[in-house]
């Protein structure tokens, strides 16, 4: 009986432990989004933050929109004064309750291939899909540059 | 009894690895990986990115051609101090962010904005034609100040590389877009069209203006 109990015991803190490694799709919150204006047949960035309040990492792994037909997560990098982007590969790591800025001149999400022109002041939709299940629509203002500039 | 405790047992073993797992994970995510930044800000400490030439250094002439499809030389930009930057009309990040700075320094400079040129240098005259970079300063709202000039790559690597600059083209995706590297910071030539100042990118705006506005004293 006492085996049994310890067995129990073990079960019930490694569910509870598996529960407590999760994030659920309302744990990941997206703020301070916006997205660059930008002429047709250009290419143009979004930007934002996005916290994971949840306790396991998750991946941002697909951006949707109408914006353009190419839709990716790529990076600025700066080496000896010559500015390089590549593209994040298997998603975006969010790790667990930490947020990770997308920002001008780092992290952004390139919008490649516009079809129409992207129209200062005017408002853009971008769909983010995490590896958790969480889908988030993030509906953004178009500036020309980033608010607090 | 004893069939289910194995089953327990296995789940439990099985939930306990999970957790080890998810840890050592977690702990990785918070290992700090600076080293994508570590050069720039080496370069930039100890000059605040500028980089000043004395005695100016002589460049020679260039024939290009600017946003209005007119020819534009080295001589058309003499007569005032003149900023020079590269880019593309393409560039979704880095270009942007210069040519906000552009605007932040046009406005800083109040009653001398005029008397500094401020050029755009296209490094893709492949798909920057005349058309696309004038469309591409009203989108970006600099086109009643920036001049643009674009022209064959090659006759604008010779320029480039006559201020230290460069530029490399990228692989072009399945539907043809590609990047371009490229120099990302601003040149400062004098009046007499002679190379003065290397600002590198990410020299901190005000060091910028302050240093262009000693020039007007």
């Amino acid at each position: 009986m006492n085996k049994t109990f310890t067995y129990l015991l073990t079960l019930c803190i490694g569910l509870l432990s598996l529960v407590a490694c999760t994030t659920s799709p309302n744990e990941i919150q997206v703020d301070a989004a916006w997205v660059r204006a930008a002429a047709a047949e250009g290419n143009t960035a979004a930007y934002m933050d996005i916290t994971n309040r949840g306790r396991a990492d998750v991946t941002l792994i697909r951006i949707e929109g109408d914006l353009a037909p190419m839709i990716q997560i790529h990076e600025t990098s700066v080496e000896n004064d010559i500015a390089s982007m590549q593209q994040v590969d298997n998603g975006l790591v969010i790790p667990a309750g930490s947020t990770i800025t997308l920002a001008p001149g780092g992290l952004h999400v390139m919008f490649m291939n516009l079809p129409n022109a992207i129209e200062e002041n005017t408002r853009a939709e971008v769909t983010l899909i995490f590896d958790n299940g969480a889908t988030i629509v993030v509906d953004a203002p178009v500036l020309l540059e980033a608010p607090d500039s | 009894m004893k069939k289910f405790s194995w089953l327990i047992a296995l789940i439990g073993s099985l939930v306990s690895a999970i957790l080890v797992v998810t840890i050592y994970i977690g702990y990785l995510s918070l290992t700090p990986d600076n080293t994508a930044n570590t050069a720039f800000v080496e370069e930039t400490n100890g000059n605040d990115g500028i980089i000043a030439l004395d005695p100016p250094q002589t460049i020679p002439d260039f024939r290009l051609t600017d946003a209005r499809n007119k020819p534009i030389t080295l001589n058309d930009l003499r007569g005032q101090p003149t900023l020079v930057t590269f880019g593309f009309t393409h560039c979704p990040d880095v270009c942007p962010i210069t040519l906000g700075e552009y605007r932040k320094i046009y406005d800083e400079l109040e009653t001398n904005q005029d008397a500094l040129n401020f050029v755009f240098v296209s490094v893709d005259g492949e798909r920057d034609t005349p058309e696309v970079l004038s469309e591409y300063f009203e989108t970006t709202r600099v086109a009643d100040f920036v001049t643009g000039i674009t022209g064959e790559p090659d006759m604008v690597r010779d320029f480039a590389w006559e201020l230290g600059a460069d530029f490399v083209y990228r692989q072009p995706d399945a539907v043809g877009n590609y990047n371009v590297d490229h120099t990302a910071g601003m040149f400062l030539l004098n009046e007499n069209g002679e190379w003065i100042r290397r600002y590198s990118y990410g020299t901190p705006h005000p060091f910028i203006v302050s240093d262009i506005q000693k020039i007007f004293r």
